[in-house]
């Protein structure tokens, strides 16, 4: 009897092992992303940021953004009108959860931090992995990081926070861009 | 119960296949290749649909067994492809191999599937047949030369699709490099529905494009089988009166009536036509093994499919993905490679969960599609498509559905960021 029970718990245990639980909903609406955004949200692109291991808050306020047209977009401007609030909560929720990957676009040599490094790690963190609603910026495409300082500088994109860019120049912004990119 | 009648066999079965019933039939017919030691998917099929499913299977539930059953060694995309016609891209940037599936735990077989038993659930190839819990076919489409009187076999090697990319989208990029100076191109578009439908308006701007960088003074014949360009319309014809005025010669509403390919001559209900290269892309339907293995509706053109999980409304077990599946019983997806990868992933999804026998989740797919109209410049058009409930079937989001503003060059790097991502995503 004994014997038969150790069997039991020994198939019971094997078959729980290879028996993954099925995707859930946040799995299954966030899939798609992957195809312009890379698996996992690990973007191989150069320009597409990497979105997997985002921050939460940050994920969800940017689509909320693109849908209410606060935020500039291409693609993603169309794409965050098509989902309802709740289903713009569990899709962030599951791409926040998968694993961050250090977009492979990075600068090859040193980059000189930058002389405001202070006040990009007050909302992006000290080794700037993010908070909150500051996204994540180590490790991201680095022509995205580009990208999105310059729509801040023009005036396109608007946040309080990010004023600061309206008095720098080009060459200031491709370095914050080049050395976000570069650390891991 | 169905009976040993009902066994699928596929038209391409040929001689091979008959001889399933001679001696040595009953041998064949019983070897099972790999013994099942787990649940398996066998997935026919390796171009966006199939490879996704395979691919998300094995991520979704790393213990299941995952086949992928596909003839060719390589895969080349559409996608893309009519930027190497216009000598913007090499053949490698647009071929993926099916090693990195195969180094992710997914069994790549390759071997064309001659039949399929739905009853006892196997599907049958050239060395013998495979088991499965659960089959997804992504069968693609195939072409109705048919339709198109005098379209042999001459014909058909004189007057490439290239609607499939590989040798054909090499010979157009060979014919158009080598065209002469004042020489033409005719592009002939079938009725909708047609896998990629701004396929064709991309082709014939990246032509044109061609044109203008060679200053070969040449022309670009478009006969449209459709009142108008079936998709972004307004975009693709801006580019081309800003961009191409007098190299474009587009022609709504032309019917095809035959052609001759020892003369080198088109019929169409406006009158006969010849040209240097002529690229002629027929009507479309399901793919072959669709029709062979009974996932037609009798007198249809695309696999009859549930909106829920894509399973086959003809036999239980079989999912449809890709272009296959029927649009006007899943919904109102556009035939894109994007579409097809995402059902390839919700299909992975519900087949992991009925395996379980659990309740799938409902269906969610997208829709981004880019085509580059100048040598710099792209437009795009996306959609979202959820499940209705009271249409029964997945309806695109109104306002997720929309075209680009304009064209720019941002749109071009957004372009090969897609590519890069949507085939590392496919193909591993």
């Amino acid at each position: 009897m004994m014997m038969k029970g150790v069997w039991l718990a020994l198939l019971l245990a094997a078959s729980s092992a290879f028996a993954a639980e099925p995707p859930d909903k946040g799995t299954v609406l966030a899939a798609p992303c992957a195809g312009c955004h890379g698996t996992y949200g690990a973007s191989p692109g150069r320009l597409t940021p990497v979105i997997g291991g985002q921050q939460q808050a940050y994920l969800k306020k940017s689509m909320l953004d693109f849908a209410a047209g606060k935020r500039p977009g291409s693609v993603m401007a169309n794409f965050a009108k098509g989902y309802s609030e709740e289903q713009v909560a569990e899709m962030s929720t599951t791409i926040a959860g998968w694993k961050w990957v250090n977009s492979s676009h990075a600068p090859k040599r040193a980059v000189k931090k930058p002389a405001d490094y202070v006040t990009c790690a007050a909302c992006h963190g000290d080794q700037g992995y993010g908070t909150a609603e500051g996204p994540r910026i180590s490790g991201q495409t680095r022509a995205y990081l580009l990208e999105a300082m310059q729509e801040y500088q023009s005036g396109k994109r608007d946040s309080a926070a990010m004023e600061m860019f309206k008095g720098l120049k080009d060459k200031e912004l491709n370095q914050m861009a080049a050395y976000y990119a570069r650390q891991k | 119960m169905l009976s040993r009648r009902d066994f699928i066999t596929g038209t391409t079965l040929g001689i091979a296949g008959l001889a399933c019933f001679g001696p040595f039939a009953v041998s064949v017919r019983a070897a099972e290749l790999f013994p099942k030691k787990k649940q398996r998917v066998v997935v026919v099929g390796g171009g966006f649909g199939g490879a996704t499913a395979a691919r998300y299977l094995k991520l979704y539930d790393p213990g299941l067994e995952v086949f992928l059953i596909e003839p060719l060694r390589q895969y080349v995309t559409c996608p893309s492809s009519n930027l190497v016609i216009s000598g913007l891209l090499k053949m490698p940037a647009i071929t993926h191999s099916y090693d990195r599936l195969a180094r992710q735990g997914i069994r790549v077989v390759q071997d064309t599937v001659s039949a399929i038993d739905p009853v006892a659930r196997y599907v049958e190839i050239s060395k013998g047949k495979i088991a499965y819990d659960r089959l997804v076919v992504a069968p693609g489409v195939d072409f109705s030369f048919d339709l198109i009187p005098g379209m042999d076999a001459a014909a058909r090697a004189k007057f490439p699709h290239a609607w499939k990319a590989g040798e054909q989208t090499v010979q157009l990029a060979r014919e158009l490099a080598a065209l002469k100076k004042g020489g033409s191109f005719l592009i002939s578009i079938p009725e909708a529905p047609f896998r990629c439908p701004p396929g064709p308006y991309e082709r014939i701007s990246m032509v044109a494009a061609f044109m203008k960088r060679t200053n070969n003074r040449g022309k670009v014949l478009v006969l449209d089988a459709n009142p108008d360009v079936v998709s972004k319309a307004k975009l693709f014809k801006s580019a081309w009166a800003d961009l191409y005025k007098d190299i474009i010669e587009y022609t709504p509403d032309v019917s095809l009536k035959g052609v001759d390919a020892g003369k080198r001559r088109l019929t169409t209900d406006k009158g006969e036509l010849t040209a240097d290269i002529i690229n002629i892309i027929p009507e479309q339907k399901a793919g072959a093994l669709a029709f062979a293995s009974g996932l037609v509706t009798k007198g249809g053109r695309w696999a009859a499919a549930s909106p829920l999980t894509f399973e086959s409304t003809l036999h239980t077990g079989i999912h449809v993905v890709g272009d296959a599946a029927d649009r006007d019983q899943v919904g109102s997806m556009p035939h894109s490679g994007f579409v097809a990868s995402s059902m390839g992933k919700t299909v992975a999804a519900a087949v992991v969960a009925l395996l379980q026998g659990k309740e799938p989740q409902l269906p969610s797919l997208e829709n981004s599609c880019y085509s580059q109209v100048s040598d710099t410049e792209s437009i795009y058009v996306t959609g979202v498509f959820l499940y209705d409930a009271t249409a029964k079937k997945l309806v695109g989001v109104k306002a997720a559905g929309s075209a680009s503003s304009g064209r720019e060059a941002r749109y071009t790097q957004h372009y090969r960021d897609w590519q890069t991502s949507i085939t590392k995503d496919t193909f591993g």
